[in-house]
Protein backbone atom coordinates (compact mmCIF):
# COMPACT_ATOMS: atom_id res chain seq x y z
CA UNK A 1 0.00 0.00 0.00
CA UNK A 2 3.00 2.21 0.70
CA UNK A 3 4.50 1.65 -2.43
CA UNK A 4 1.24 2.60 -4.12
CA UNK A 5 1.36 5.51 -2.36
CA UNK A 6 4.91 6.19 -3.61
CA UNK A 7 4.09 5.79 -7.26
CA UNK A 8 1.49 7.78 -7.38
CA UNK A 9 3.11 11.10 -5.67
CA UNK A 10 5.96 10.30 -8.12
CA UNK A 11 3.55 10.43 -10.87
CA UNK A 12 2.14 13.57 -9.55
CA UNK A 13 5.60 15.17 -9.38
CA UNK A 14 5.58 13.76 -12.94
CA UNK A 15 3.39 15.61 -14.12
CA UNK A 16 4.00 19.18 -12.35
CA UNK A 17 7.67 18.63 -13.94
CA UNK A 18 6.01 18.50 -17.42
CA UNK A 19 3.61 21.30 -17.01
CA UNK A 20 6.00 23.05 -15.94
CA UNK A 21 8.45 22.40 -18.75
CA UNK A 22 5.99 23.67 -21.16
CA UNK A 23 5.28 26.73 -19.43
CA UNK A 24 9.29 27.19 -19.49
CA UNK A 25 9.49 27.02 -23.12
CA UNK A 26 6.49 29.46 -23.71
CA UNK A 27 8.74 31.78 -22.02
CA UNK A 28 11.85 30.96 -23.27
CA UNK A 29 10.77 31.88 -26.60
CA UNK A 30 8.85 34.77 -25.26
CA UNK A 31 5.48 33.80 -26.94
CA UNK A 32 2.99 36.94 -26.41
CA UNK A 33 -0.78 37.52 -28.05
CA UNK A 34 0.27 40.65 -29.18
CA UNK A 35 2.17 38.94 -31.49
CA UNK A 36 -0.57 37.67 -33.07
CA UNK A 37 -1.51 41.48 -34.14
CA UNK A 38 -0.20 42.18 -37.40
CA UNK A 39 1.18 45.54 -38.73
CA UNK A 40 -1.40 47.94 -40.92
CA UNK A 41 -0.11 46.64 -44.23
CA UNK A 42 -0.30 42.76 -42.55
CA UNK A 43 -4.10 43.51 -41.34
CA UNK A 44 -4.79 44.70 -45.12
CA UNK A 45 -3.78 41.31 -46.21
CA UNK A 46 -5.24 39.36 -43.48
CA UNK A 47 -8.56 41.30 -43.63
CA UNK A 48 -8.28 39.96 -47.85
CA UNK A 49 -7.48 36.25 -47.48
CA UNK A 50 -10.37 35.93 -44.65
CA UNK A 51 -12.82 37.43 -46.31
CA UNK A 52 -12.77 35.13 -49.20
CA UNK A 53 -13.57 32.26 -47.15
CA UNK A 54 -17.31 32.94 -47.46
CA UNK A 55 -17.00 33.09 -51.08
CA UNK A 56 -14.01 30.57 -53.01
CA UNK A 57 -13.55 31.05 -56.33
CA UNK A 58 -15.50 28.85 -59.15
CA UNK A 59 -13.90 30.31 -61.77
CA UNK A 60 -10.40 31.41 -62.24
CA UNK A 61 -9.90 35.41 -60.88
CA UNK A 62 -7.62 36.07 -64.21
CA UNK A 63 -6.97 35.08 -67.27
CA UNK A 64 -6.11 31.80 -68.47
CA UNK A 65 -4.84 30.32 -71.75
CA UNK A 66 -7.34 28.83 -73.96
CA UNK A 67 -8.20 25.00 -73.12
CA UNK A 68 -7.37 25.62 -69.50
CA UNK A 69 -9.80 22.81 -67.50
CA UNK A 70 -12.31 24.66 -65.59
CA UNK A 71 -11.55 25.41 -61.97
CA UNK A 72 -13.28 23.08 -60.26
CA UNK A 73 -11.99 20.31 -62.45
CA UNK A 74 -8.25 20.78 -61.89
CA UNK A 75 -9.07 20.88 -58.47
CA UNK A 76 -10.54 17.87 -58.65
CA UNK A 77 -7.58 16.77 -60.67
CA UNK A 78 -5.07 18.17 -58.51
CA UNK A 79 -7.26 16.30 -55.24
CA UNK A 80 -6.86 13.05 -57.27
CA UNK A 81 -2.63 13.60 -57.60
CA UNK A 82 -2.89 14.08 -53.82
CA UNK A 83 -4.55 10.84 -53.39
CA UNK A 84 -2.40 8.79 -55.74
CA UNK A 85 0.92 10.22 -54.56
CA UNK A 86 -0.10 9.44 -50.63
CA UNK A 87 -1.83 5.51 -52.09
CA UNK A 88 1.62 4.76 -54.16
CA UNK A 89 3.51 5.92 -50.91
CA UNK A 90 1.27 4.53 -48.66
CA UNK A 91 1.63 0.66 -50.73
CA UNK A 92 5.38 1.02 -50.61
CA UNK A 93 5.58 1.84 -46.93
CA UNK A 94 3.32 -1.15 -46.03
CA UNK A 95 5.72 -3.36 -47.47
CA UNK A 96 8.79 -1.80 -46.04
CA UNK A 97 7.09 -1.24 -42.60
CA UNK A 98 5.96 -5.33 -42.41
CA UNK A 99 9.35 -6.64 -43.26
CA UNK A 100 11.40 -3.95 -40.93
CA UNK A 101 8.16 -4.26 -38.03
CA UNK A 102 9.00 -7.89 -38.35
CA UNK A 103 12.11 -7.80 -37.82
CA UNK A 104 12.24 -4.95 -35.49
CA UNK A 105 10.11 -6.76 -33.15
CA UNK A 106 10.78 -9.43 -30.53
CA UNK A 107 9.02 -12.12 -32.43
CA UNK A 108 12.42 -13.23 -33.81
CA UNK A 109 12.78 -14.80 -30.78
CA UNK A 110 8.83 -16.57 -29.91
CA UNK A 111 8.31 -17.86 -27.77
CA UNK A 112 9.19 -16.80 -24.17
CA UNK A 113 13.14 -17.01 -25.71
CA UNK A 114 14.38 -18.91 -22.22
CA UNK A 115 12.92 -22.02 -23.26
CA UNK A 116 12.75 -22.47 -27.15
CA UNK A 117 15.60 -24.98 -27.80
CA UNK A 118 18.14 -21.76 -29.39
CA UNK A 119 19.01 -24.91 -31.63
CA UNK A 120 22.64 -24.42 -30.15
CA UNK A 121 24.42 -21.61 -32.08
CA UNK A 122 25.24 -18.85 -29.28
CA UNK A 123 26.89 -16.92 -32.15
CA UNK A 124 23.85 -17.25 -34.33
CA UNK A 125 21.92 -15.93 -31.54
CA UNK A 126 24.19 -12.68 -31.13
CA UNK A 127 23.96 -11.51 -34.93
CA UNK A 128 20.69 -11.93 -34.65
CA UNK A 129 21.10 -9.85 -31.35
CA UNK A 130 22.90 -7.08 -33.38
CA UNK A 131 20.81 -7.52 -36.65
CA UNK A 132 17.76 -6.48 -34.34
CA UNK A 133 19.42 -3.34 -32.98
CA UNK A 134 20.54 -1.78 -36.27
CA UNK A 135 17.12 -2.60 -37.73
CA UNK A 136 15.65 -0.56 -35.03
CA UNK A 137 18.38 2.12 -35.66
CA UNK A 138 17.62 2.17 -39.10
CA UNK A 139 13.52 2.56 -38.50
CA UNK A 140 14.61 5.49 -36.07
CA UNK A 141 17.03 6.94 -38.70
CA UNK A 142 13.96 6.49 -41.66
CA UNK A 143 11.85 8.50 -38.82
CA UNK A 144 13.79 10.93 -37.65
CA UNK A 145 13.55 12.78 -41.04
CA UNK A 146 10.67 14.60 -41.95
CA UNK A 147 8.77 13.57 -45.33
CA UNK A 148 10.44 17.24 -46.12
CA UNK A 149 13.53 16.62 -45.36
CA UNK A 150 13.48 13.79 -47.48
CA UNK A 151 12.11 15.64 -50.38
CA UNK A 152 14.67 18.20 -50.46
CA UNK A 153 16.83 15.40 -50.34
CA UNK A 154 15.85 13.62 -53.41
CA UNK A 155 15.17 17.07 -55.52
CA UNK A 156 18.52 17.55 -54.79
CA UNK A 157 19.92 14.14 -55.68
CA UNK A 158 17.38 12.76 -58.47
CA UNK A 159 15.48 16.05 -59.62
CA UNK A 160 11.41 16.87 -60.06
CA UNK A 161 10.19 13.13 -60.32
CA UNK A 162 7.48 11.46 -59.29
CA UNK A 163 9.33 8.93 -57.86
CA UNK A 164 11.00 11.20 -55.61
CA UNK A 165 8.44 12.37 -53.96
CA UNK A 166 6.67 9.16 -53.29
CA UNK A 167 10.11 7.71 -52.02
CA UNK A 168 10.17 10.86 -49.87
CA UNK A 169 6.76 10.67 -48.36
CA UNK A 170 7.00 6.61 -48.27
CA UNK A 171 9.96 6.42 -46.43
CA UNK A 172 9.42 7.84 -42.78
CA UNK A 173 5.69 6.00 -43.24
CA UNK A 174 7.43 3.08 -43.59
CA UNK A 175 9.41 3.54 -40.44
CA UNK A 176 6.89 4.74 -38.42
CA UNK A 177 4.48 1.75 -39.45
CA UNK A 178 7.61 -0.54 -38.94
CA UNK A 179 7.85 0.60 -35.30
CA UNK A 180 4.15 0.44 -34.48
CA UNK A 181 3.28 -2.82 -36.32
CA UNK A 182 7.08 -4.03 -34.27
CA UNK A 183 5.12 -2.59 -30.75
CA UNK A 184 1.42 -3.73 -31.89
CA UNK A 185 2.88 -6.82 -32.37
CA UNK A 186 5.00 -7.41 -29.07
CA UNK A 187 1.61 -6.61 -27.14
CA UNK A 188 -0.73 -8.65 -29.28
CA UNK A 189 -1.26 -11.88 -27.07
CA UNK A 190 0.39 -14.25 -27.22
CA UNK A 191 -1.46 -17.29 -26.52
CA UNK A 192 -1.91 -18.33 -30.34
CA UNK A 193 1.38 -17.52 -31.46
CA UNK A 194 2.37 -20.21 -28.54
CA UNK A 195 0.38 -22.94 -29.85
CA UNK A 196 1.12 -22.58 -33.47
CA UNK A 197 4.86 -22.61 -32.29
CA UNK A 198 4.06 -26.04 -30.68
CA UNK A 199 2.39 -27.36 -33.35
CA UNK A 200 5.42 -26.41 -35.50
CA UNK A 201 4.79 -23.31 -37.37
CA UNK A 202 7.94 -21.19 -38.60
CA UNK A 203 8.29 -18.04 -36.73
CA UNK A 204 7.48 -16.09 -39.98
CA UNK A 205 4.44 -18.15 -40.15
CA UNK A 206 3.16 -17.53 -36.31
CA UNK A 207 4.31 -13.85 -37.30
CA UNK A 208 1.81 -13.72 -40.65
CA UNK A 209 -1.08 -16.00 -39.13
CA UNK A 210 -1.02 -15.53 -35.31
CA UNK A 211 0.45 -12.07 -33.77
CA UNK A 212 -0.30 -9.84 -37.36
CA UNK A 213 -4.01 -11.25 -36.94
CA UNK A 214 -4.33 -10.42 -33.38
CA UNK A 215 -3.37 -7.11 -33.85
CA UNK A 216 -5.10 -6.34 -36.51
CA UNK A 217 -7.70 -4.17 -35.58
CA UNK A 218 -5.06 -1.48 -34.15
CA UNK A 219 -2.89 -2.34 -37.24
CA UNK A 220 -5.46 -1.08 -39.72
CA UNK A 221 -6.67 2.00 -37.59
CA UNK A 222 -3.30 3.24 -37.47
CA UNK A 223 -2.55 2.88 -41.34
CA UNK A 224 -5.84 4.35 -42.09
CA UNK A 225 -4.41 7.30 -40.01
CA UNK A 226 -1.29 7.50 -41.57
CA UNK A 227 -3.26 7.40 -44.75
CA UNK A 228 -4.45 10.76 -43.83
CA UNK A 229 -1.37 11.92 -42.66
CA UNK A 230 0.44 11.00 -46.38
CA UNK A 231 -2.88 12.92 -47.53
CA UNK A 232 -2.14 16.04 -46.05
CA UNK A 233 2.08 15.88 -46.61
CA UNK A 234 1.13 15.02 -50.18
CA UNK A 235 -0.77 17.89 -50.47
CA UNK A 236 2.13 19.90 -49.13
CA UNK A 237 4.62 18.40 -51.21
CA UNK A 238 3.00 20.68 -53.92
CA UNK A 239 5.18 23.33 -52.43
CA UNK A 240 8.19 21.83 -54.26
CA UNK A 241 6.74 21.53 -57.74
CA UNK A 242 4.64 18.28 -57.49
CA UNK A 243 1.40 18.54 -59.27
CA UNK A 244 -0.86 18.07 -55.87
CA UNK A 245 -3.09 20.32 -53.97
CA UNK A 246 -0.04 22.64 -52.40
CA UNK A 247 1.16 23.39 -56.12
CA UNK A 248 -2.11 25.19 -56.56
CA UNK A 249 -2.44 26.24 -53.20
CA UNK A 250 0.72 27.92 -53.52
CA UNK A 251 0.74 29.56 -56.96
CA UNK A 252 -2.93 31.09 -55.95
CA UNK A 253 -1.02 33.12 -53.23
CA UNK A 254 1.30 34.05 -54.73
CA UNK A 255 -0.81 35.83 -57.10
CA UNK A 256 -3.15 36.59 -54.31
CA UNK A 257 -5.77 35.19 -56.10
CA UNK A 258 -7.51 34.53 -52.19
CA UNK A 259 -10.61 33.21 -54.14
CA UNK A 260 -9.04 30.39 -55.70
CA UNK A 261 -6.77 29.69 -52.72
CA UNK A 262 -9.72 28.97 -50.32
CA UNK A 263 -11.08 26.67 -53.36
CA UNK A 264 -8.01 24.36 -52.94
CA UNK A 265 -8.07 24.95 -49.08
CA UNK A 266 -12.13 23.67 -49.07
CA UNK A 267 -10.63 20.53 -51.94
CA UNK A 268 -8.28 19.22 -48.86
CA UNK A 269 -10.43 19.56 -46.54
CA UNK A 270 -13.33 17.72 -48.01
CA UNK A 271 -10.93 14.76 -49.39
CA UNK A 272 -9.47 14.63 -46.00
CA UNK A 273 -12.72 14.32 -44.56
CA UNK A 274 -14.26 11.83 -47.31
CA UNK A 275 -11.00 10.17 -46.39
CA UNK A 276 -11.99 10.22 -42.41
CA UNK A 277 -15.45 8.49 -43.32
CA UNK A 278 -13.97 6.15 -45.70
CA UNK A 279 -11.58 4.78 -43.88
CA UNK A 280 -14.51 4.46 -40.38
CA UNK A 281 -16.98 2.89 -42.75
CA UNK A 282 -13.73 0.26 -44.08
CA UNK A 283 -12.86 -0.74 -40.67
CA UNK A 284 -16.10 -1.59 -39.57
CA UNK A 285 -16.43 -3.42 -43.06
CA UNK A 286 -13.45 -5.58 -42.46
CA UNK A 287 -13.34 -6.13 -39.29
CA UNK A 288 -16.73 -7.23 -38.71
CA UNK B 1 6.65 -48.31 -35.49
CA UNK B 2 7.78 -45.59 -33.16
CA UNK B 3 4.79 -43.06 -34.22
CA UNK B 4 2.67 -42.03 -31.10
CA UNK B 5 5.34 -43.03 -28.63
CA UNK B 6 6.83 -40.89 -26.13
CA UNK B 7 10.00 -41.82 -23.72
CA UNK B 8 10.72 -39.18 -21.26
CA UNK B 9 13.47 -40.44 -19.01
CA UNK B 10 14.80 -38.56 -16.33
CA UNK B 11 13.81 -35.25 -16.89
CA UNK B 12 14.48 -32.44 -14.84
CA UNK B 13 13.56 -29.19 -15.29
CA UNK B 14 14.46 -25.94 -13.02
CA UNK B 15 13.46 -22.87 -14.73
CA UNK B 16 12.56 -20.17 -12.44
CA UNK B 17 9.26 -19.47 -15.20
CA UNK B 18 7.86 -22.70 -14.60
CA UNK B 19 6.51 -25.21 -11.69
CA UNK B 20 9.38 -27.66 -11.67
CA UNK B 21 9.89 -31.56 -12.30
CA UNK B 22 12.32 -33.92 -10.44
CA UNK B 23 13.82 -36.44 -12.12
CA UNK B 24 10.63 -37.74 -13.84
CA UNK B 25 9.95 -41.11 -16.08
CA UNK B 26 7.24 -42.28 -18.29
CA UNK B 27 6.48 -43.72 -21.73
CA UNK B 28 3.69 -43.44 -23.39
CA UNK B 29 2.33 -46.46 -25.83
CA UNK B 30 1.29 -45.55 -29.44
CA UNK B 31 -2.89 -45.05 -29.11
CA UNK B 32 -2.50 -45.93 -25.29
CA UNK B 33 -4.79 -43.24 -23.29
CA UNK B 34 -3.29 -41.52 -20.17
CA UNK B 35 -5.01 -38.98 -17.80
CA UNK B 36 -2.10 -36.74 -15.65
CA UNK B 37 -3.46 -36.05 -12.34
CA UNK B 38 -2.27 -33.52 -9.20
CA UNK B 39 -2.77 -30.70 -7.67
CA UNK B 40 -2.28 -27.21 -9.50
CA UNK B 41 1.42 -26.45 -9.33
CA UNK B 42 2.11 -30.27 -9.58
CA UNK B 43 3.79 -29.36 -12.87
CA UNK B 44 1.54 -30.89 -15.22
CA UNK B 45 1.62 -28.22 -17.62
CA UNK B 46 5.67 -28.13 -17.59
CA UNK B 47 5.45 -32.18 -18.44
CA UNK B 48 2.98 -31.39 -21.59
CA UNK B 49 5.69 -28.48 -22.87
CA UNK B 50 8.44 -31.38 -22.50
CA UNK B 51 6.25 -33.54 -24.39
CA UNK B 52 6.32 -31.01 -27.27
CA UNK B 53 10.10 -29.64 -26.99
CA UNK B 54 8.30 -26.40 -26.20
CA UNK B 55 10.18 -26.63 -22.63
CA UNK B 56 13.90 -28.04 -23.25
CA UNK B 57 14.49 -29.80 -19.56
CA UNK B 58 17.96 -29.23 -17.47
CA UNK B 59 18.90 -32.89 -17.85
CA UNK B 60 17.16 -36.42 -18.80
CA UNK B 61 15.99 -37.21 -22.78
CA UNK B 62 12.75 -36.68 -24.22
CA UNK B 63 11.94 -38.97 -27.27
CA UNK B 64 9.10 -37.96 -29.26
CA UNK B 65 7.82 -40.51 -32.68
CA UNK B 66 11.35 -41.80 -32.44
CA UNK B 67 13.39 -38.81 -32.14
CA UNK B 68 15.11 -37.78 -29.04
CA UNK B 69 13.90 -33.87 -29.07
CA UNK B 70 17.69 -32.74 -27.94
CA UNK B 71 19.55 -33.67 -31.03
CA UNK B 72 17.02 -32.44 -33.42
CA UNK B 73 17.71 -29.19 -35.57
CA UNK B 74 14.94 -26.37 -35.67
CA UNK B 75 13.34 -27.45 -38.97
CA UNK B 76 13.55 -31.42 -37.50
CA UNK B 77 11.94 -30.09 -34.48
CA UNK B 78 9.08 -28.57 -36.00
CA UNK B 79 8.47 -31.68 -37.86
CA UNK B 80 7.87 -33.48 -34.70
CA UNK B 81 5.83 -30.99 -33.37
CA UNK B 82 3.96 -30.92 -36.14
CA UNK B 83 2.95 -34.45 -35.67
CA UNK B 84 1.77 -33.34 -31.90
CA UNK B 85 -1.63 -31.87 -31.04
CA UNK B 86 -1.23 -29.34 -27.69
CA UNK B 87 -4.81 -28.40 -27.05
CA UNK B 88 -4.09 -25.40 -24.53
CA UNK B 89 -6.15 -24.36 -21.38
CA UNK B 90 -7.22 -21.39 -22.63
CA UNK B 91 -7.53 -22.49 -26.11
CA UNK B 92 -5.31 -20.22 -27.61
CA UNK B 93 -6.93 -19.27 -30.64
CA UNK B 94 -6.78 -15.90 -32.42
CA UNK B 95 -10.30 -14.26 -31.73
CA UNK B 96 -10.84 -12.10 -34.59
CA UNK B 97 -10.30 -14.75 -37.23
CA UNK B 98 -12.81 -17.04 -38.89
CA UNK B 99 -12.97 -20.62 -37.47
CA UNK B 100 -11.93 -22.28 -40.74
CA UNK B 101 -8.79 -20.31 -40.50
CA UNK B 102 -7.51 -21.21 -37.08
CA UNK B 103 -8.21 -24.92 -37.80
CA UNK B 104 -6.38 -24.37 -41.10
CA UNK B 105 -3.35 -22.79 -38.95
CA UNK B 106 -3.26 -26.32 -37.46
CA UNK B 107 -1.10 -27.51 -40.04
CA UNK B 108 1.13 -24.66 -40.94
CA UNK B 109 4.26 -26.72 -39.66
CA UNK B 110 3.62 -28.95 -42.89
CA UNK B 111 3.02 -26.62 -45.10
CA UNK B 112 5.84 -24.00 -46.50
CA UNK B 113 4.97 -20.28 -45.90
CA UNK B 114 3.18 -19.43 -49.42
CA UNK B 115 1.72 -22.85 -48.65
CA UNK B 116 -0.22 -21.57 -45.33
CA UNK B 117 -0.91 -18.07 -47.06
CA UNK B 118 -2.70 -19.96 -49.75
CA UNK B 119 -4.54 -22.60 -46.76
CA UNK B 120 -5.38 -18.96 -45.03
CA UNK B 121 -6.74 -16.67 -47.33
CA UNK B 122 -8.09 -19.06 -50.67
CA UNK B 123 -8.62 -22.23 -49.24
CA UNK B 124 -8.52 -25.16 -51.44
CA UNK B 125 -12.23 -26.95 -51.76
CA UNK B 126 -10.30 -30.34 -50.37
CA UNK B 127 -8.78 -28.48 -47.57
CA UNK B 128 -12.08 -26.70 -46.69
CA UNK B 129 -14.24 -29.83 -46.90
CA UNK B 130 -11.34 -31.57 -44.73
CA UNK B 131 -12.12 -28.82 -42.41
CA UNK B 132 -15.65 -29.05 -42.43
CA UNK B 133 -15.63 -32.83 -42.14
CA UNK B 134 -13.02 -32.49 -38.62
CA UNK B 135 -15.40 -29.80 -37.77
CA UNK B 136 -18.64 -32.09 -38.20
CA UNK B 137 -16.86 -35.02 -35.75
CA UNK B 138 -16.53 -32.47 -33.14
CA UNK B 139 -19.79 -31.17 -33.61
CA UNK B 140 -19.66 -27.57 -34.44
CA UNK B 141 -19.52 -28.13 -38.69
CA UNK B 142 -22.36 -24.84 -39.09
CA UNK B 143 -19.76 -22.86 -37.97
CA UNK B 144 -16.93 -23.03 -40.23
CA UNK B 145 -17.08 -19.69 -41.27
CA UNK B 146 -18.39 -17.96 -38.16
CA UNK B 147 -15.75 -15.16 -36.23
CA UNK B 148 -14.28 -17.32 -33.01
CA UNK B 149 -14.61 -14.90 -30.59
CA UNK B 150 -18.23 -14.93 -31.61
CA UNK B 151 -18.67 -18.70 -30.25
CA UNK B 152 -19.29 -19.85 -26.51
CA UNK B 153 -16.45 -21.03 -24.55
CA UNK B 154 -17.44 -24.93 -24.96
CA UNK B 155 -17.42 -24.03 -29.17
CA UNK B 156 -14.00 -23.04 -29.13
CA UNK B 157 -13.05 -25.62 -26.87
CA UNK B 158 -14.24 -27.42 -29.72
CA UNK B 159 -12.34 -25.57 -32.31
CA UNK B 160 -9.20 -25.55 -30.56
CA UNK B 161 -9.51 -29.83 -30.40
CA UNK B 162 -10.16 -29.69 -34.73
CA UNK B 163 -7.46 -27.91 -34.75
CA UNK B 164 -5.20 -29.93 -33.20
CA UNK B 165 -6.65 -32.96 -35.07
CA UNK B 166 -6.31 -31.17 -38.65
CA UNK B 167 -2.33 -31.40 -37.90
CA UNK B 168 -3.72 -35.18 -38.67
CA UNK B 169 -1.02 -35.76 -35.10
CA UNK B 170 0.00 -39.35 -33.57
CA UNK B 171 -0.40 -37.79 -30.01
CA UNK B 172 -2.32 -35.30 -28.71
CA UNK B 173 -1.41 -33.93 -25.53
CA UNK B 174 -4.20 -31.69 -23.49
CA UNK B 175 -3.78 -29.17 -20.65
CA UNK B 176 -6.66 -28.70 -18.66
CA UNK B 177 -8.73 -29.08 -21.71
CA UNK B 178 -12.27 -28.80 -19.36
CA UNK B 179 -10.90 -26.21 -16.95
CA UNK B 180 -13.40 -23.41 -18.26
CA UNK B 181 -16.10 -25.18 -19.11
CA UNK B 182 -19.44 -26.36 -17.09
CA UNK B 183 -19.45 -29.83 -15.66
CA UNK B 184 -21.37 -31.28 -17.88
CA UNK B 185 -19.63 -29.93 -21.01
CA UNK B 186 -16.63 -31.34 -19.36
CA UNK B 187 -17.84 -34.74 -19.45
CA UNK B 188 -18.74 -34.74 -22.84
CA UNK B 189 -15.27 -33.28 -24.14
CA UNK B 190 -13.57 -35.79 -22.33
CA UNK B 191 -15.90 -38.42 -24.03
CA UNK B 192 -15.12 -36.95 -27.30
CA UNK B 193 -11.39 -36.92 -27.12
CA UNK B 194 -11.42 -40.04 -26.08
CA UNK B 195 -13.30 -41.13 -28.77
CA UNK B 196 -11.33 -39.53 -31.50
CA UNK B 197 -8.33 -40.87 -30.02
CA UNK B 198 -9.77 -44.48 -30.12
CA UNK B 199 -10.77 -44.57 -33.81
CA UNK B 200 -8.14 -42.92 -35.00
CA UNK B 201 -5.34 -44.68 -33.00
CA UNK B 202 -4.03 -41.85 -31.72
CA UNK B 203 -1.82 -41.26 -28.17
CA UNK B 204 -3.97 -38.96 -25.62
CA UNK B 205 -2.46 -37.40 -22.78
CA UNK B 206 -4.56 -35.31 -20.84
CA UNK B 207 -3.88 -33.32 -17.73
CA UNK B 208 -7.10 -32.96 -15.39
CA UNK B 209 -8.14 -31.36 -12.02
CA UNK B 210 -11.12 -33.61 -12.23
CA UNK B 211 -10.27 -36.88 -10.18
CA UNK B 212 -13.48 -38.55 -11.48
CA UNK B 213 -13.50 -37.80 -14.37
CA UNK B 214 -9.44 -39.23 -14.92
CA UNK B 215 -11.16 -42.12 -13.26
CA UNK B 216 -13.97 -42.82 -15.18
CA UNK B 217 -12.34 -42.14 -18.59
CA UNK B 218 -8.46 -43.08 -18.39
CA UNK B 219 -7.33 -47.00 -17.84
CA UNK B 220 -3.92 -45.05 -16.81
CA UNK B 221 -3.25 -42.80 -14.47
CA UNK B 222 0.06 -40.61 -13.99
CA UNK B 223 0.34 -38.58 -10.65
CA UNK B 224 2.41 -35.52 -10.00
CA UNK B 225 3.14 -34.46 -6.85
CA UNK B 226 5.38 -31.46 -6.24
CA UNK B 227 7.57 -32.50 -10.12
CA UNK B 228 7.59 -35.86 -9.08
CA UNK B 229 5.88 -38.95 -10.37
CA UNK B 230 3.51 -40.23 -7.53
CA UNK B 231 2.32 -43.18 -8.99
CA UNK B 232 1.45 -44.34 -12.36
CA UNK B 233 -0.72 -47.35 -12.37
CA UNK B 234 -3.94 -48.63 -14.46
CA UNK B 235 -6.51 -47.10 -12.31
CA UNK B 236 -8.20 -50.13 -10.53
CA UNK B 237 -4.80 -51.10 -9.24
CA UNK B 238 -4.93 -47.36 -7.31
CA UNK B 239 -5.39 -47.25 -3.66
CA UNK B 240 -7.38 -44.84 -1.79
CA UNK B 241 -4.60 -44.40 0.56
CA UNK B 242 -2.27 -43.50 -2.84
CA UNK B 243 -5.16 -40.73 -3.72
CA UNK B 244 -5.21 -39.47 -0.17
CA UNK B 245 -1.47 -38.71 -0.36
CA UNK B 246 -2.08 -37.24 -3.92
CA UNK B 247 -4.59 -34.30 -2.63
CA UNK B 248 -2.83 -34.31 0.93
CA UNK B 249 -1.26 -30.96 1.14
CA UNK B 250 1.39 -30.87 3.11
Amino acid sequence: MRDDGLNIGRRRWILVGLLAAGFASIYALDLQWSQLLPNAGGIHTAGQFFARALSPALSYESAVPLHTPPLLIKALAAAWQTILFAAAALSLALVGGAVLGFFASTALWLPAGAHEPSSGRPLGAALLGVMHALIRLLITLMRSVHELLWAVLFLAAFGLSQMSAVIALALPCAGILAKIFAELVDEAPSEAAYALRAAGASRLQVFCFALIPCAMPDILAYVLYRFECLLRTSAVLGFFGFPTLGFYIAAAFENLHYGELWSYLYTLLILIVIADWWSGLFRRELLR
Amino acid sequence: MSDGHVEIRNVTVAHASTHALDDVSLSLQPGEAVALVGLSGAGKSTLLSVCSGMIRPDSGSVEANGHELAKLTAAQLRRVRSRIGFIHQDFSLVPNLRVLQNVVSGRLGKRSFVGGVRDFLFPADDVVQKVYEILDSVGIAEKLYERTDRLSGGQRQRVAIARALFQSPDIILADEPISSVDPARAQRTIALLRQICTDRGLTLCVSLHNLELARAYFPRLIALKSGRVLFDKSVGCITQAEFDELYHIA
